[in-house]
């Protein structure tokens, strides 16, 4: 296999609350390929985010700092560089779409404005010369922002929230990045334009070879988008598998409950499965899995000792002390 | 927007009709003129005679209507003092007053700006630190006192300035600090706010992940969303460069509309003090239409309808 195009090893991002330390990201490692779709999933408030504004350095300030591990992304480690050299990566090699789209937009600045500061601030030559505002209206375009010669001098406020999110899309591939996330960009808008959206996210997938960081909890949205998943509980990775397996045999207790609480084809309208007990408190963690208050293999291990992480099919991980093997190819190797 | 304007105006005429009936009133139950006019020991029939000569003998109503009427057409009575029209009195003295409030508007601006938008980028650094000291004194020493102290420092003692008049750049910078220093104050912990709120927002994290620079992320993307509250202020508190033009303009002899008020009151000039207060409405209300029309350039948000 090729070398990924980013690897993140013990990334751990911690937020100085004035409540205490929230470790958001505490030791995690995964590998993004060329081309490949992997899906971060997780509940909310297990981290996600925090993970993707690491890889950015754009972690809040003054609560947020990274403390330890590394990102290697074509050959650097994102974590040793300065900020004017991350500025140069950020937008042009890595970009980012996020959630809201209402507010991901500077309400007092044209799109057309917005969407061309990517072209002002990493100039790089195409070949033909065009001009910046050229190349706004083509990127606009593709898209799929009906006439965009004339739209791009409108403001943020006169488009739907699909549409937005649309010029957010164009922002981000504008200068062809080779890696893409995408922060639940489908949670804010409507179930019909949400389909469109991610036709059109992976269309653009395709046709630039992008390798896409999705992070979103919607299992179903996984399914038909990714090729590999991670799955995050409170701030850590619990399993990790190319998205086939995961569907078929979840291995760990907390990825089969995410599974039963997607609804699937042909299934009864009856009520969802939903995980029980309330997600961790970052500030309160049980001792030992963080998982095990709501876990229902829970044994007494589990409540004491930190679970080892076992590996689980083609190069997959599953951080349990009890892991439902019966897709693993490999014995129980323990690391971390 | 034109409707919005024109209904902004008639508003504006209504606010300006009240001032005008406040300051009539308040003119004529604080005192006789006619008895201010004449020499003490004169003939009760002189009394009367200027009395009549100026309509004073008439009823409160009447004499209301006619001064409306007056005013209507711009003519605000003959100023006991100058033997001018009180209007010319006042508009030969507008230039002044507003090249003194503009002048403060924007010493504020240049300072309040820069302060408040690097006191918010790094908060709790050297520049926030000065901010809040510098905001305290602001809100701390009122004008007349500064004023004075400004005379003493930079007039008296250093020789900078010149302590009083109107003429060059020389004369006019004391009184615009002096005028200017309150508002300075309020409006750095003001831009400092609306900076922190807005440095927050989902825009500017876009704008880093675009690449783009910090130095541009703030002073491009925040500063002109924090503007938005920013030029509200600058409204309400240009009603305080007018108001404090009175105290400012006394200290330093500013031959402005406000020192004129003041000299016109002192000698009961009824006729002048008329004028001028209308004339600091219209300015205010001016202003404020404005300071409206100025949020729909910064904000497109911003409808007129
Ligand atoms: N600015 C912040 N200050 C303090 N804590 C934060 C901040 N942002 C997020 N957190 C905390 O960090 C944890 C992880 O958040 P996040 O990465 O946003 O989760 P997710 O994206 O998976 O929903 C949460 O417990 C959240 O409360
Ligand atoms: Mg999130």
């Amino acid at each position: 296999m090729t070398e990924p195009l980013i690897q993140i090893r013990d990334l751990r991002t911690y937020l100085y609350t004035r409540r205490g330390v929230v470790k958001a990201v505490d030791g995690i490692s995964f590998d993004i390929h060329e081309g490949e779709i992997v899906g971060l999933v997780g509940e909310s408030g297990s981290g996600k985010t925090m993970t993707s504004l690491s890889i950015l350095q754009l972690v809040p300030q003054p609560a947020g700092r990274i403390v330890g591990g590394s990102i290697m992304f074509e050959g650097e480690d994102l974590l040793t560089l300065p900020e004017s050299r991350l500025q140069e990566i950020r937008g042009e090699r890595i970009s980012m779409i996020l959630q809201d789209p209402l507010t991901a937009l500077n309400p007092v600045y044209s799109i057309g404005n917005q969407v061309a500061e990517p072209f002002q601030f990493h100039p790089k030559e195409d070949g033909r010369g065009a001009t910046i505002r050229n190349r706004v209206v083509e990127v606009l375009q593709r898209v799929g922002i009906p006439a965009a010669e004339t739209r791009v001098k409108d403001f943020p406020h006169q488009f739907s929230g699909g549409m937005r999110q649309r010029v957010c899309a164009a922002i981000a591939i504008a200068p062809r990045p080779r890696l893409l996330i995408a922060d639940e960009p489908t949670t804010a808008l409507d179930v019909t334009i949400q389909a469109q959206f991610l036709r059109l996210l992976k269309q653009l997938q395709q046709e630039f070879n992008l390798a896409v960081l999705y992070i979103t909890h919607d299992l179903g949205v996984v399914a038909r988008l990714c090729n590999r998943v991670v799955v995050m509980y409170a701030g850590k990775i619990v399993e990790t598998g190319d998205v086939t397996r995961i569907y078929k045999q979840p291995a760990h207790p907390y990825t089969q409950g995410l599974m039963q609480s997607v609804p699937r084809l042909g299934m009864k309208r009856e009520r969802l499965f939903q995980i029980q007990g309330q997600p961790p408190d970052f500030l309160d963690l049980p001792q030992g899995c963080p998982f095990w208050p709501r876990c229902p293999q829970a044994q007494d291990v589990c409540k004491v000792e930190e679970p080892p992480v076992a590996a689980v099919g083609t190069a997959g991980t599953v951080r349990c002390w009890f892991p439902d093997l019966t897709g693993a190819t490999q014995p129980v190797s323990s690391a971390v | 927007m034109e409707r919005y304007i024109l209904s902004r105006v008639l508003q504006g005429i209504f606010a300006i009709w009240g001032v005008s009936l406040i300051i009539f009133l308040a003119v004529r139950v604080t005192g006789d003129a006619a008895a201010l006019m004449i020499p003490q020991d004169a003939d009760p029939s002189e009394a009367a005679f200027i009395r009549q000569l100026y309509g004073l003998d008439q009823p409160l109503h009447i004499q209301y209507w006619v001064f409306l009427g007056n005013a209507v057409r711009g003519d605000f009575g003959r100023s006991y003092r100058w033997h001018d029209p009180a209007l010319k009195v006042v508009l030969d003295r507008v230039p002044a007053t507003l090249q003194l409030a503009v002048s403060a508007a924007l010493v504020s601006i240049l300072i309040a700006l820069p302060i408040g938008v690097m006191s918010a980028v790094r908060p709790g650094g050297w520049f926030d630190t000065f901010g809040k000291v510098f905001a305290l004194m602001g809100q701390s020493m009122p004008t007349f006192w500064v004023g004075i102290l400004a005379i003493l420092i930079f007039s008296v003692q250093l020789r900078w300035f010149p302590t009083s008049g109107r003429g060059g750049l020389q004369n006019l910078v004391l009184p615009a600090f002096t005028l200017g220093w309150a508002s300075t104050a309020a409006l750095t912990r003001l831009t400092r706010s609306a900076m922190l709120d807005v440095m927050d927002s989902d825009f500017i994290k876009m704008a880093r992940i675009k690449g783009v620079p910090e130095r541009w992320v703030i002073w491009k993307h925040a500063l002109k969303n924090a503007a938005i509250p920013v030029v509200t202020i600058l409204g309400v508190q240009w009603a305080q460069f007018l108001g404090g033009s009175v105290i400012v303009e006394t200290i330093f002899a500013w031959p402005g509309v406000g020192r004129t008020i003041v000299e016109a009151l002192n000698n009961r000039d009824y006729a002048v003090v008329q004028a001028g207060t209308f004339m600091i409405s219209i300015l205010f209300v001016t202003a404020n239409l404005i300071v409206d029309l100025l949020y729909g350039v910064i904000d497109p948000r911003v409808r007129y309808d």
